[in-house]
């Protein structure tokens, strides 16, 4: 994947309340930088730093993007192995995404502001 | 274990890198949802190709297969909607019909009278019939999911019990209500069946239900599993009652005139 950064350090899975608000989005972003597969978006979140994203999380996720029509799915047949259902961006997500990737990026860097701001550091 | 090889010979073959069971209860419960077997197959072989590559097992990477199945939210296939199990079942209602009144002419014509007896009971028992087979086309998806969650002895008493309590209103008016309605000739109410009995034959082999039977695709060759079988059961199954009509009318012929 096009990421240069090393593998985020994850001491311990991340909340599951997180990464459903962010799995979205992210798999988006995958996504559109070309048509992929299952497996290979998975690789990718864990090298992103996500932890370990099961494909009973991923798939569904998949399958709800697909009929959001965010993304479109195609088949290709394997040579000598199991095929791959490839996933491929649409207008649409790659609207959504440009839209939501500034909401974001505001979005996160106020939580983070306000989340050191609070840290008292007389204790 | 031999046994279980060939019970779960489909599993293996449309999913070799899943384990057959959770293979098994992931299809039950797709189909169950009345999941085009289109879909089924695409969304079997691409858990299967994420096992392939991850190495895997079926319940390591989603979980509960029933649960996991649930979760992909598929949407249901109009051919398996509930009123498309009606539709598929009013070809058999007539052919029931047809057989009815083609096995009706077997007593009189073995005894050589030309004229057939129409009673209120008959018709009554046609129409508890045609009744029965309707009411269970209705209830058939909800049914058929609790006998298949249900322990077999369970399925068997329910089955039982709706064959019983079917027989028992189909015979109860021919036996109770004698009184003539109208006299036909028998050769008519030959004709007349047979003609209904072909008819419905004919209308439930060029039926859609039966047609493409919505099997499991396989999207890497682009076949659809077992549909060698496929074309022999629908002959099969449009064959059965005119085929089982003939014997038994048969059977009814020879022992009337026997007797």
């Amino acid at each position: 994947m096009s990421s240069a950064e090393p593998s985020i350090e994850q001491p311990e899975p991340w909340p599951a309340e997180w990464l459903r608000a962010t799995l979205n989005l992210s798999v988006l972003k995958i996504i559109s930088t070309g048509p992929t597969y299952g497996y290979a978006i998975a690789g990718a979140l864990a090298e992103a730093g996500f932890g370990d994203i099961k494909g009973g999380t991923l798939y569904p996720l998949l399958g709800r993007l697909t009929t959001a029509e965010l993304i479109s799915e195609n088949w290709q047949p394997g040579a000598g192995g199991p095929g791959r259902k490839y996933y491929e961006i649409t207008t649409a997500g790659r609207q959504q995404l440009r839209t939501q990737v500034g909401q974001w990026l505001t979005f996160s860097s106020a939580v983070g502001k306000h989340l050191s701001s609070s840290i008292d550091p007389t204790e | 274990m031999a046994n279980d090889t060939k019970k779960h010979r489909m599993e293996r073959e449309l999913a070799p890198n899943l384990e057959p069971e959770w293979t098994s209860k992931f299809l039950l419960e797709l189909r169950l949802q009345g999941v085009s077997g289109q879909d089924i197959g695409v969304t079997l072989a691409e858990a299967n190709s994420h096992c392939a590559e991850s190495g895997e097992s079926g319940a390591e990477a989603f979980g509960d297969p029933e649960e996991y199945a649930r979760s992909l939210q598929l949407t249901p296939s109009p051919a398996q909607s509930s009123e498309a199990v009606r539709t598929a079942v009013l070809p058999t209602v007539v052919q029931l019909a047809g057989m009815l009144a083609v096995q009706a002419t077997a007593a009189p014509l073995a005894k050589g009278e030309p004229l057939f007896e129409v009673t209120w009971g008959l018709i009554g028992s046609l129409i508890a019939i045609i009744i029965a087979v309707l009411l269970l086309a209705r209830v058939a998806p909800a049914l058929l999911r609790g006998i298949v969650k249900a322990k077999a002895w369970k399925s068997i008493a329910v089955f039982t019990g709706c064959f019983l309590v079917a027989a028992v209103a189909g015979a109860l008016p021919v036996i109770l209500l004698k009184d003539v309605a109208a006299q036909v000739p028998v050769w008519l109410v030959l004709v007349g069946g047979v003609v209904v009995l072909g008819g419905g034959a004919v209308w439930d082999y060029r039926s859609a239900y039966l047609k493409d039977m919505d099997l499991i695709s396989q999207p890497d060759s682009g076949e659809f599993y077992g549909s060698a079988t496929a074309k022999k059961v629908r002959w099969a199954s449009t064959m059965l009652i005119p085929a089982f009509t003939l014997v038994m009318w048969i059977v009814f012929f020879v022992i009337v005139r026997a007797s």
